[in-house]
C-alpha cells in the first residue's frame, strides 16, 4: 500500500535534503566555504553593520523611531534652499573703487548643502560624460596622428592626488595665481577667479572625465566591428552609425562610468576642503564637508549627531540606489562582451584638414586645462613663496625632515605603513573572494558578489562615522582596539581594505574569467589537492591581474581622504593626506612638494598597472 | 542587367600584397564562391566589393557603373557576416527594417516587407524578439533577411555558416541558395569549406596566396582541376610521384618512384613531357580490387582498415613505404573481414589518373590556354 506523506512532512523532507546538500558541499569543499564565511563576516562587520547603525542613528530617538532629523534637513535653508535669493550670483564683476584690475568671480549659485551636493554630482557627471565621450570617440573612431602619445597624456588627469587639484588650481587661477598675476591681469586688465560650486564642478570634471573616457574607450574598442560595417553596408552615414549603433552599444560603459563619477564627486571631500581652506564659503557647503566638521553631537561625547547621521544616511541611500540601479541596467545590456567574430579593425573616420585641426585644438585645450593643476603644483614646489623665478629644493628636503613641527617624515612613514598593509590584506582576501565568486555556484552567491563590490559606492565619510558610532566606546586595547579615538591605525587599515577591495576583486575576477576551468580540473584529475591547484596553477595564471588590481587599490588608498580625516584624531598617527588637509597659505611650498611626490607614486603605479593589464578599464574604474 | 566585374584588382596591407591582380566576371543572378585556405585573400576581395577596402590598382564595375571608390553605403549591396552582426539593442524587426528606414520607406511598407522576409526565412512571428533570444541558425536567418530587405543588387556572404553546427550548415546553405535564386539576386560567397562551396555555387573561384588558380563549375573544379593545388584542396586524393617514361597518342606511361608503371589517358601531349618529374593524382574510389589483368596495378599490404558505413576505407602500404588509400563500396562485408597485413593488388583505371608538373603544380595533358583558367594573370602586370 502507498504511504501517505502529508504536505508538511514533504516540506520537512525537502528542507532536510537541501540542508544535507549544503552540509555535504561544506564537507567536500571546506576551503571555499570557510572563505565565503570569513569574507562575508568581515564585510558584514565592517561594512553592513556600521552603515545600518548610521541609518538607525538618524531615526532613533531613545528607542522611538522619528524622522525629525530628516524633516529638519529639508526645512532648514542651510541644507535645502531651492529658491534663488537676492544675494546669490553666478558671475560677478568686481571693480575696486579707485580703479585698477577688475575681478570676475565665477561662483555658481548656493542652494543649500543637500542640493549643492546633488548639483555638484549631476553637473560633474554631465560635464565628464560630455568630455569623456568625445575623447573616447575621437580616439577610437577617428584617424589622426599621435594617438599613442595622447593615450598616455589622457591618463595624466587621472594621476591627481586629493588636494593637489585644488592647490594646483589655486597656483594657476587663484588671486595670486600665475595666470591672473602674470597673464590676465597685465595683459587684459582683469582677473578671473573660479569659486563656489562652479570651481568644484570644474576641478572635478577635469579629473573624472578620464574615468568615462577609459570605460567608453574600452567599450568602443571591444565592440564587434561588423556591427558598424553592417549598418554602413545597409546605407547608413557615419553620423547615423554613431547615433544608432556605436553609442547604443557603448551605453553600458557610459552608464557604469557615469555612476562612478556621480558617486565620487558627491562624496569628494578634498576639493571642498581646499577651497574652503582658502576662504571660499560656498565651497564648504557640501554634505561631506558638513559631516566631517559636525559629526559629534556635542563636545564631550562620542555620539554621532542626529543631523550628521541623517545627512550621511541620505548620501548613502542616493549612492547605493544609483549603484544598484546601474548595475542592474548594465548587466542587462552587456553588449561589449560579445566577442569579436573575426580579426578586424574599425572603419574609422578620415577627417579633412580643418576637422583634423579641430581635433588637435580640442585635445590641446583639454589637456592644457586638465594639466594646469599638475603644472601649477610642480611649479609651486620648486619656487620660493611669492616668486616665480627663484628656484629652491628646500621643500622637498622638508618632506624627509624628521623634526615633527616642520618635517613630514612621520607622515611619509605612516602613509607607507597604512597603505601597504591594507594592500596586502586586499591582495590576499580579494584573490580568495574573486576565486570563490567566479568558480563556485552556491546559495547566496549574488549577495556575496554585491557585498564585495558595493564598497565602491559607499561614501567614505558615512563609513567613517559609522565606525565611530560602532567602536567609539570600545576600551583601549592597544593596537587591537578598533576604537579610532584611542588608536586609529587598525580601524583605518580596515577601512582602506573594505573601501578599496572592489578594484582588486574585479581584476581577479576578470582574470579568472579568461582562465579555463579545465586547467584546474586537469590538475585535480592528476591528484593535486585544491590548495596546491590554487598555488601552482591558478595564482601563477592570474598573478598579473592580482598585482595590477592591487596597484590600483594602492593608488586609491593613498588618495583616500574621507575616512582618513574622520578616523585620525591624533597627529602622531597622521599620514600625508591627513597632513595635506591642514593646508595653509604659508606652507604651500612643502604641500606642493608632497603633492608632487604622491603624483609620482600614482603615476608609476598606474603605468605599471597599464602595462600589466593592457588598458583594462574595468580595473581602473572598478565597476 | 547587373553584372559585377572585377578588373585587375591589387590590394595591399602595408607591404603585404594580399590580392594580386584578380579578374572576375560575375553574371547576373549567379552564385559565385570564392574558395581558398585562410589568408588567401578571399575575404579581402569580398570587402573590396562591399567597399570597406579600396584596391590600390584595378576597378570594380557594377552594371555599367564604376564603383571602385564609391562608399559602402551607396553600393546597394547586402552583406552577411560570419558572426551575424545583429544589433543586440534592436529587435529582430528593427534589425531587418534598418536599411528600409534609412531609405525613408513608409512605416506600413516596412512592416509588410519585414513580415514577408520573416516568412521567407522561416521565422514568422519572431519579429519582436531580441537577437540574443534566438539560436545561432535563427540569428543568421535574420541577418539574411536584413541583407535582403533593401533588395540589394548583390548579396555578399562572408563565411556566413562557419559558426553553425553541421546540420544547420547544410540546412541553411540550401536556404541561402533557394532564397537567392527565388529573388534572382547575384551572390558573392566566401568560404573555406569545399563541401559548402560545391553545394551552393554556380561557379567557384579557387584562390591561393592572392591569386585565382581556377574558375569553373563545381563539377569542373572537382573532376577537372587545372592545378595540383585545386586537386589537393578539393576532395581527398592519393598522390604518386614519378617521371614520364613514354608518350603515345592519347596516352602516356609514368614510372613511379615505387618502381611500378602506370598508364594514363592524355588528350593533349607535348614531347617536352618526356622524362619530366610529375605527380599523379587519383581519388580514393576508382580502384578495382583483385584485377583480372596486371596492367596499371599497384600492390602492397593492408595496413589499416576503417568501416565507414557505406564503404570501407583501406590504407595500403607499398614495399617502398609509400601509402595510398582506397574507398571500396562493393563487397564491403568481405572487405571488412580482411585481416591486417594481407597482401593486396589493385587496378587503377587509366582515365581516373590526372598528371601534374611536380615543380609548378600545373596540370599536364590539357591545353594550357583553357578559357576559364587565367592562371597567373598577374605576372604580366606587376
Amino acid at each position: 500500500m502507498e504511504k501517505n506523506v502529508s504536505y508538511w512532512e514533504e516540506k520537512r523532507l525537502n528542507l532536510g535534503y537541501g540542508l544535507r546538500q549544503i552540509k555535504n558541499d561544506i564537507r567536500s569543499d571546506p576551503i571555499s566555504w570557510s572563505v565565503i564565511f570569513f569574507i562575508s563576516l568581515f564585510f558584514i562587520t565592517f561594512l553592513v553593520v556600521p552603515l545600518i547603525l548610521i541609518l538607525y542613528s538618524a531615526i532613533n530617538y531613545n528607542g522611538t523611531i522619528k524622522f525629525d532629523a530628516i524633516v529638519q534637513i529639508f526645512s532648514d535653508k542651510q541644507f535645502f534652499d531651492p529658491i534663488i535669493g537676492g544675494g546669490d550670483y553666478f558671475i560677478q564683476i568686481y571693480t575696486p573703487p579707485g580703479g585698477g584690475v577688475s575681478t570676475i568671480f565665477v561662483t555658481g549659485l548656493d542652494f543649500g548643502i543637500v542640493l549643492n551636493t546633488l548639483i555638484i554630482g549631476i553637473f560633474t557627471t554631465l560635464l565628464s560624460v560630455g568630455i569623456g565621450l568625445t575623447t573616447a570617440f575621437l580616439m577610437a573612431r577617428v584617424n589622426f596622428q599621435g594617438k599613442t602619445v595622447l593615450n598616455g597624456l589622457l591618463l595624466i588627469p587621472l594621476v591627481l592626488p586629493p588636494f593637489v587639484s585644488g592647490i594646483g588650481f589655486f597656483a594657476m587661477f587663484g588671486n595670486e595665481g600665475i595666470i591672473n598675476k602674470f597673464f590676465l591681469g597685465p595683459v587684459l586688465g582683469i582677473n578671473v577667479i573660479f569659486q563656489g560650486l562652479f570651481a568644484i564642478i570644474f576641478v572635478q570634471s577635469m579629473h573624472y572625465f578620464t574615468l568615462i573616457h577609459l570605460n567608453v574607450y574600452s567599450a568602443l574598442m571591444n565592440a564587434d566591428p561588423s556591427m558598424e560595417e553592417q549598418a554602413e553596408n545597409l546605407g547608413a552615414k557615419r553620423s547615423t552609425i554613431t547615433r544608432k549603433i556605436t553609442l547604443p552599444l557603448a551605453t553600458p560603459g557610459i552608464a557604469s562610468g557615469s555612476i562612478l563619477v556621480f558617486i565620487l564627486s558627491m562624496e569628494d571631500l578634498g576639493t571642498p576642503i581646499i577651497f574652503g581652506g582658502f576662504g571660499d564659503a560656498i565651497a564648504k557647503k557640501t554634505m561631506t564637508y558638513y559631516i566631517k566638521n559636525n559629526f559629534f553631537a556635542g563636545d564631550a561625547t562620542t555620539e554621532i549627531g542626529k543631523t550628521s547621521a541623517a545627512i550621511g544616511a541620505l548620501l548613502l541611500v542616493i549612492a547605493i540606489l544609483g549603484f544598484i540601479f546601474i548595475r542592474k541596467y548594465v548587466s542587462l545590456r552587456q553588449y561589449s562582451m560579445v566577442s569579436k567574430g573575426r580579426a578586424g579593425t574599425y572603419r574609422s573616420f578620415n577627417p579633412n584638414v580643418f576637422q583634423k585641426v579641430g581635433v588637435y585644438l580640442f585635445f590641446a585645450g583639454l589637456l592644457i586645462t586638465a594639466t594646469l593643476p599638475h603644472i601649477g603644483i610642480l611649479f609651486r614646489s620648486v619656487t620660493k613663496a611669492g616668486t616665480t623665478d627663484q628656484f629652491t629644493s628646500s621643500f622637498y628636503q622638508l618632506i624627509f625632515e624628521s623634526n615633527q613641527s616642520q618635517g613630514f617624515l612621520l607622515y611619509v612613514q605612516n602613509t607607507l605603513i597604512y597603505s601597504f598593509t591594507a594592500t596586502i590584506f586586499i591582495m590576499v582576501l580579494a584573490t580568495m573572494a574573486g576565486y570563490v565568486a567566479n568558480r563556485k555556484k552556491f546559495f547566496g552567491m549574488s549577495f556575496f558578489d554585491t557585498l564585495v563590490t558595493i564598497p565602491i559606492a559607499i561614501p567614505g565619510v558615512v563609513l567613517g562615522i559609522g565606525y565611530i558610532r560602532m567602536f567609539g566606546n570600545f576600551p583601549d586595547w592597544g593596537i587591537f582596539t578598533l576604537n579610532p579615538l584611542f588608536f586609529p591605525p587598525t580601524i583605518l587599515i580596515i577601512s582602506y581594505t573594505v573601501r578599496k577591495f572592489p578594484f582588486t576583486v574585479r581584476s581577479v575576477y576578470s582574470g579568472l574569467q579568461q582562465t579555463d576551468e579545465v586547467l584546474e580540473e586537469a590538475a585535480l584529475n592528476l591528484g593535486a589537492s585544491k590548495p596546491r591547484v590554487l598555488a601552482r596553477i591558478i595564482i601563477p595564471l592570474i598573478i598579473l591581474n592580482i598585482v595590477g588590481g592591487a596597484l590600483v587599490s594602492l593608488v586609491y588608498i593613498m588618495s583616500e581622504v574621507s575616512t582618513t580625516l574622520i578616523l585620525i584624531s591624533d597627529s602622531r598617527y597622521g599620514n600625508l593626506v591627513w597632513k595635506l588637509a591642514d593646508i595653509s597659505a604659508g606652507k604651500l611650498g612643502v604641500f606642493a612638494a608632497v603633492g608632487v611626490l604622491l603624483m609620482m607614486i600614482q603615476a608609476v603605479s598606474l603605468m605599471v598597472t597599464n602595462l600589466l593589464l593592457r588598458n583594462r578599464a574595468e580595473a581602473l574604474t572598478g565597476i | 542587367m547587373v553584372e559585377l566585374n572585377l578588373q585587375n584588382i591589387h590590394i595591399y596591407y602595408d607591404d603585404f600584397h594580399a590580392v594580386k591582380g584578380i579578374n572576375l566576371d560575375i553574371e547576373n543572378g549567379e552564385i559565385l564562391t570564392l574558395l581558398g585556405p585562410s589568408g588567401c585573400g578571399k575575404t579581402t576581395i569580398l570587402r573590396a566589393v562591399a567597399g570597406f577596402i579600396t584596391p590600390k590598382v584595378g576597378s570594380i564595375i557594377l552594371g555599367n557603373k564604376e564603383i571602385t571608390n564609391l562608399p559602402p553605403r551607396k553600393r546597394d549591396m547586402g552583406m552577411i557576416f560570419q558572426n551575424y552582426a545583429l544589433w543586440p539593442h534592436m529587435t529582430v524587426s528593427e534589425n531587418i527594417g534598418f536599411g528600409l528606414k534609412l531609405r525613408k520607406k513608409p512605416k506600413s511598407f516596412i512592416l509588410s516587407k519585414v513580415n514577408e522576409l520573416l516568412d521567407l526565412v522561416h521565422l514568422p512571428n519572431q519579429g519582436d524578439k531580441y537577437p540574443t533570444q534566438l539560436s545561432g541558425g535563427q540569428q543568421q536567418r535574420v541577418a539574411l533577411a536584413r541583407a535582403l530587405a533593401i533588395e540589394p543588387l548583390v548579396l555578399l556572404c562572408d563565411e556566413p555558416l562557419s559558426n553553425l553546427d553541421y546540420k544547420l550548415r547544410v540546412e541553411l546553405r540550401k536556404e541561402i541558395r533557394d532564397v537567392s535564386k527565388t529573388l534572382g539576386v547575384t551572390v558573392v560567397y566566401v568560404t573555406h569549406d569545399q563541401t559548402e562551396a560545391l553545394a551552393i555555387s554556380d561557379r567557384i573561384a579557387v584562390l591561393n596566396e592572392g591569386e585565382i588558380i581556377q574558375i569553373g563549375t563545381p563539377f569542373q573544379i572537382f573532376h577537372d582541376p587545372h592545378h595540383l593545388f585545386v586537386a589537393t584542396f578539393i576532395g581527398e586524393n592519393n598522390i604518386f610521384e614519378g617521371s614520364v617514361e613514354s608518350i603515345n597518342s592519347g596516352t602516356c606511361k609514368v614510372e613511379l618512384s615505387s618502381g611500378e608503371k602506370l598508364e594514363l589517358v592524355l588528350p593533349y601531349s607535348d614531347s617536352s613531357y618526356l622524362k619530366k618529374k610529375v605527380k599523379l593524382m587519383c581519388r580514393f574510389d576508382p580502384f578495382v580490387l583483385e584485377p583480372k589483368d596486371t596492367k596499371n596495378t599497384l600492390s602492397g599490404i593492408v595496413k589499416h582498415k576503417s568501416f565507414m558505413g557505406t564503404y570501407v576505407q583501406l590504407e595500403v602500404e607499398q614495399e617502398n613505404g609509400n601509402v595510398f588509400i582506397i574507398n571500396e563500396e562493393e563487397n564491403i562485408k568481405k572487405i571488412d573481414e580482411l585481416a591486417l597485413g594481407v597482401p593486396l593488388s589493385v587496378h587503377i583505371p587509366a582515365e581516373s589518373l590526372l598528371m601534374f608538373d611536380a615543380e609548378t603544380g600545373e596540370r599536364l595533358g590539357i591545353k594550357s590556354s583553357v578559357e576559364d583558367t587565367p592562371v597567373n594573370a598577374s605576372k604580366s602586370v606587376s
